[in-house]
């Protein structure tokens, strides 16, 4: 039977998986953390914490908590207003540059709604997208176009909230359990096996998507981040969270808010 | 249980299913203006209608209703709602944390999350409340609300047009009260 971590096992594993995967899981939301953590536990049947560390240190287990960790979105056009903000106001303010970065992508239902958006306003060719995506399965899910059926119906409404011109189907052909995306609109997408603080796109940026990310740092891993990408993007970049996010007080002077409701900034 | 009502709260935590919104309108317009206490709601709600739900209880209530950002402080003598499609979670530090991890109990926001952290950060510290329902989340949560002795109040059923959720609380442990909507505003008042 599966144990879930103690707070001891939480800060042991975090310190290991920090030098690692050289990233800073000791500030992961705590709470986060523990649950987390737990559903790893259960995933992966661990019966013993030191097993799981040994299992760390040896890079056995990485690849499967790289999968499991990040919390992946599950819903095409999440928020279907925050997707039409992007296609009206940001598309046509970004001129020649058409560079997006996901800099934490989990899932393919962000990026297929950015890939169906551009699309729709035949800017597929001229785009560039660049998603930081640690797992390996996670990034051959992804090059194979499929999600699942399960949400479809949910898929299919924030798709009819958009209001466009095509129909779903136009993006979509079904195939068993799946739904599986035009490959023509994956053809300029780049995948960056590192997390973003190790590594970002190699060219510069025009959108940054990190929307629901930042819900799992703590406080202070949020500045972190948000100093850290200040300083990869340039002056006037659009970064856009969640739209229950904001950029912390202490960093508040780096952005400078483009949409209230959607929390769209723009890089100062 | 007289004890329990003398000790600082750090907040009052409420659950119920979108049908609760009556109830949770009649609690808030009269409650005492100057009551001290945060109130944290977690009530089921449709996932893509981001507005009115908020804007419909400010309108009752005599405490300002605040739909929060991840990371914002809770502070006495507001009330905090469950924004469409997070789950919201209390931190130790009295922090509210939001999430789009999985859907739970068919519900996000789910009831049973807020009532957890909740349960686990302020301990006896805290009143529990669930209110009529149609499903079974949020029985655990106060479930563990109780074990931690925090002092808990469910709808009496008969008070409610859906009985499923005070009934799944009632099976699994005994309340310190089972009150009326009008039952649990006094007892608010009384804090």
């Amino acid at each position: 039977m599966a144990i879930g971590p103690t707070i001891n096992d939480i800060k042991e594993i975090t310190a290991a998986l920090s030098l690692k995967l050289k990233l800073d899981y000791t500030n992961y939301a705590f709470s986060f953390l523990r649950r987390r953590l737990a559903l790893i536990y259960c995933t992966l049947k661990i019966k013993k914490t030191e097993t799981f560390l040994e299992d760390i240190q040896t890079g056995k287990v990485t690849q499967d908590f790289c999968y499991f960790f990040p919390v992946a979105e599950d819903e095409l056009f999440r928020d279907p207003s925050f997707w039409r903000s992007l296609r009206t106001k940001i598309l046509p303010a970004l001129g020649d540059n058409l560079s997006f970065w996901f800099p934490e992508l989990v899932s393919a239902e962000e990026l297929y709604s950015l890939l169906i958006i551009l699309e729709e306003e035949k800017l597929t060719h001229k785009a560039k997208i660049f998603c930081n995506i640690q797992s390996c399965q996670r990034i051959e899910e992804l090059k194979q176009g499929k999600i699942s059926l399960k949400n479809i119906e949910i898929h299919k409404s924030n798709f009819k909230r958009l209001e466009l011109h095509s129909k779903f189907e136009d993006f979509f052909t079904e195939d068993n359990a799946y739904a599986v995306i035009d490959e023509g609109l994956m053809q300029n997408v780049a995948f960056l096996n590192d997390n973003y603080f190790n590594c970002i796109p190699n060219q510069q940026i025009a959108c940054t998507l990190f929307r629901n990310r930042m819900l799992y740092y703590n406080g202070k891993m949020q500045c972190q981040s948000e100093k850290y990408l200040h300083q990869c993007l340039g002056k006037g970049v659009f970064m856009v969270l969640g739209i229950k996010e904001q950029i912390s007080k202490e960093n508040e002077l780096l952005f400078e808010l483009f949409d209230n409701s959607e929390q769209i900034y723009q890089v100062l | 249980m007289q004890q329990n009502t003398a000790v600082k709260y750090k907040a009052i935590v409420m659950g119920g299913s979108a049908g609760s919104f009556s109830v949770v309108s009649k609690i808030l317009s009269n409650i005492n203006p100057d009551f001290k206490y945060p109130i944290v709601i977690c009530m089921h709600r449709l996932k893509h209608i981001r507005s009115g739900l908020v804007e419909g209880l400010r309108l009752k209530s005599n405490l300002p209703v605040i739909e929060p950002f991840d990371k914002e402080n809770i502070e006495g003598g507001k009330v905090y709602l469950a924004p469409s499609n997070y789950h919201m979670f209390i931190e130790i530090d009295a922090t509210i944390s939001l999430s789009t991890e999985e859907v739970y109990n068919h519900s996000r926001p789910s009831i049973d999350h807020t009532f957890m952290s909740a349960a686990t950060s302020f301990r006896e510290k805290m009143v529990g409340i669930i209110l009529t329902g149609a499903n079974k989340d949020g029985a655990m949560g106060m479930r563990e609300v109780h074990v931690r002795n925090g002092y808990t109040i469910i709808q009496d059923p008969a008070t409610c047009d859906v009985q499923t959720m005070p009934n799944a609380s009632l099976q699994l442990f005994k309340p310190n009260k089972l009150l009326s909507p009008q039952g649990i505003t006094d007892f608010l008042n009384s804090l």
